[in-house]
């Protein structure tokens, strides 16, 4: 199970990446959050912390957290590291079932097809 | 930080004793409840009848008098005293803002009250139990002498009521308070008073009661008796402050 | 600054030991959770702490001061449990009434309105309340004292699974908007852990674990799978619980020391790797066997 303050992370940068919270706006206050989640406003906190240390978030004195400029790129990156990472897990998986490179490729293609068809 | 709020001891207890007349404003409404009730036994004059028979004339004298509203007067009060020392009410001091003293005081201050009422109602009582004699039983009959009462004797009559109860209710507070010391007190303690009774009237030399008696009722002095009552209802008091001190609740 | 501050507190009833040694703070303006199996010392070590017990032995202090038959904890604490004791001649409005003239903080809108919202009728009698109804009733007058200190000792006996999460919403508004110290004892830390800023666990009257709230969830990490293979990777590890799986298979609940490559290293081995809820861990850390209730049915 994931700490909700991981979960408020992400939540939060989805939200940015979606664009409903733009750069240099101020993000929710930890009160705001903890209300929103029905949460502690320390674990809220914490959330917001996360996202201060990798400098998506910036401390502005006495004025709250903003969205710093270079947010939507850091998350970017940091999104597509997961994906590369949950990637290899799945390589590995495929490996021990003697699903081969191509074949793996062909299923992709098919999930993508899919869930753009979902989508539409 | 919300801010700590400052109490008093006599803020506390100002709080208590407002919040325990609100809530136990039916201790005044028994008190009058049974007051009615001594009133219409003591309507029949059963107090005191006594016959003289001398030379073929037989003289009755029926003693009317408020004694019997006065003693269940007193019965209530001692009951309504040590009803507020019981678990259940003396919790309810801690329910909201309270210490052992203030809760004690708060106490002390409701019987003091409820003694006030009691002595007052007691003494209207017997007024109005003479009012049904005359108006009902033949004023002829009367001793008119003893009748008339005058303003000083009416206020100094209520004074030794109130002064009484308030003595009683310190006591029955105190026994109460001793009694729950130890489960074992429950039986010994009334054990102990009515064995006291019993031996001193079987026994010349013991003169425990009488002593008392003697001290407290026996007092001409109306000075020296109000200094004898609120002394030793204030000893009672402090007693059951020290008492209940250091005890757990809730 | 710390509204409790206990040091080797102890307290005995006669012969039983309810609380031994117990040395903890609460800092101010948290919500703490206290938690642990009944017969743990929870509800004495409030007691102690609201100044309706003594201790035995060791040193407590509320607002930096002994809280025992103490005037200033009293006015600034509220303790909420289920028989808390209001006189039988007040209806429910009188006593709002009279307790709203204890407290000058008190909020008579929140009470109002809080009263309306769970549908409690003004005229009824505290003592006729239905279980939960007396700890709805409580529980707003908790609330709306706003003391800088309250304590809930197991304030939600009998309410309704809404009533219950109606309240913890309430408890959290009111204390985003009036932050303030509250401790919160309860069974139920599945339903409440989101709340709780700190997590003070007991057992048998000793402090077990004082951890924030959110750090419960990730404190241990069950594995399973074939015994062999759980044993090696919890060799030197204290097991908080292990239970028989299957044939060969064992569950092992441990402290998750592990590094994020041990852990797929366990996954590769063939383990499962399993989150251990709160709950779980802080009943695996108070029950009296590694084996838990099993074990009374696999003696043989």
């Amino acid at each position: 199970m994931k700490p909700i303050y991981l979960q408020l992370s992400e939540w939060l940068e989805t939200e940015i990446l979606s664009g409903n919270i733009t750069a240099g706006e101020k993000i929710y206050s930890q009160y705001q959050l903890a209300e929103m989640f029905n949460i502690n406003p320390a674990t809220a906190a914490k959330g917001l912390n996360i996202l201060a240390d990798e400098k998506i978030l910036y401390k502005k004195r006495g004025l709250g957290m903003f969205v710093s400029p270079e947010a939507g790129e850091i998350i970017l990156r940091k999104r597509r590291e997961q994906v590369r990472a949950r990637l290899r897990e799945l390589v590995k998986e495929a490996d021990l079932l003697d699903i081969s490179e191509s074949e793996l490729i062909t299923m992709i293609t098919a999930a993508r097809k899919r869930n753009k068809e979902e989508r539409a | 930080m919300m801010s700590l709020t400052e109490t008093s001891l006599w803020d506390a207890v100002k709080k208590q004793y407002v919040f325990k007349l609100q809530s136990y404003a039916n201790f005044f409404v028994s008190l009058v409840i049974v007051q009615l009730v001594a009133l219409l036994f003591s309507a029949g004059g059963m107090a005191g009848t006594s016959g003289i028979g001398w030379n073929n004339i037989l003289v009755e004298v029926k003693l009317y008098s408020g004694t019997g509203i006065f003693i269940f007067t007193v019965l209530c009060t001692l009951a309504n005293s040590v009803i507020l020392t019981l678990p259940f009410y003396r919790n309810i001091d801690f329910s909201f803002v309270g210490s052992r003293l203030s809760g004690n005081m708060a106490n002390i201050g409701f019987l003091v009250t409820a003694g006030l009422f009691g002595g007052i109602t007691a003494t209207l009582g017997s007024i109005l139990l003479r009012n049904i004699h005359y108006y009902t039983g033949g004023g002829g009959e009367i001793l008119k002498s003893f009748f008339m009462i005058t303003p000083g004797e009416l206020v100094t009559g209520m004074a030794v009521a109130v002064l009484y109860l308030i003595l009683f209710s310190a006591a029955g507070y105190f026994a109460g308070l001793v009694v729950q010391l130890h489960r074992s007190l429950l039986v010994l303690f009334p054990a102990l008073i009515v064995g006291l009774i019993f031996y001193e009237a079987a026994n010349e030399q013991i003169r425990i009661f009488s002593r008392l008696i003697e001290f407290f009722v026996f007092e001409r002095s109306p000075f020296h008796f109000s200094l004898k009552i609120i002394l030793s209802a204030s000893l009672l008091w402090i007693g059951a402050i020290l008492l209940s001190n250091r005890k757990e609740v809730r | 600054m710390n509204v409790i501050e206990c040091r080797g507190l102890s307290k005995r009833f006669g012969r039983t030991v309810a609380l031994h040694d117990l040395s903890f703070s609460i800092k101010e303006n948290t919500i703490t959770g206290l938690v642990g199996p009944n017969g743990a010392g929870k509800t004495t070590l409030l007691k102690i702490a609201a100044g309706f017990l003594r201790k035995t032995a060791g040193e407590i202090k509320v607002f930096s001061s002994p809280p025992f038959n103490n005037l200033k904890v009293s006015a600034n604490t509220f303790f909420v449990d289920d028989n808390m004791a209001l006189p039988a001649t007040l209806n429910l409005s009188e006593t709002l009434d009279a307790a709203r003239r204890f407290y000058p903080n008190w909020d008579h809108r929140l009470a109002l309105r809080l009263f309306d919202y769970f549908s409690l009728n003004p005229r009824q009698l505290h003592k006729n309340l239905s279980k939960g109804m007396k700890s709805t009733f409580n529980m707003i007058v908790g609330l709306s004292a706003r003391c800088a200190l309250t304590i809930f000792d197991e304030p939600t006996v009998g309410m309704d699974a809404a009533v219950r999460k109606d309240f913890y919403r309430a408890l959290l508004q009111d204390y985003l908007q009036h932050p303030r110290t509250i401790i919160f004892s309860s069974h139920l830390l599945k339903e409440i852990e989101d709340i709780l800023e700190e997590v003070l666990l007991l057992r048998e009257g000793q402090k077990r674990l004082h951890l924030p709230a959110d750090q419960l969830r990730e404190y241990a990490v069950g594995l399973r799978g074939e015994e062999d293979t759980v044993k090696r990777f919890t060799a030197g590890k204290e097991i908080y619980r292990r239970e028989q799986f299957g044939k060969n298979s064992i569950f092992a609940a441990v402290r998750n020391s592990f590094t994020k490559t041990e852990l797929q290293e366990a996954c590769a081995a063939g383990l499962e790797v399993l989150p251990v809820s709160a709950e779980d861990l802080c009943i695996y850390l108070t029950s009296r066997s590694r084996g838990g209730i099993d074990d009374v049915f696999n003696r043989n």
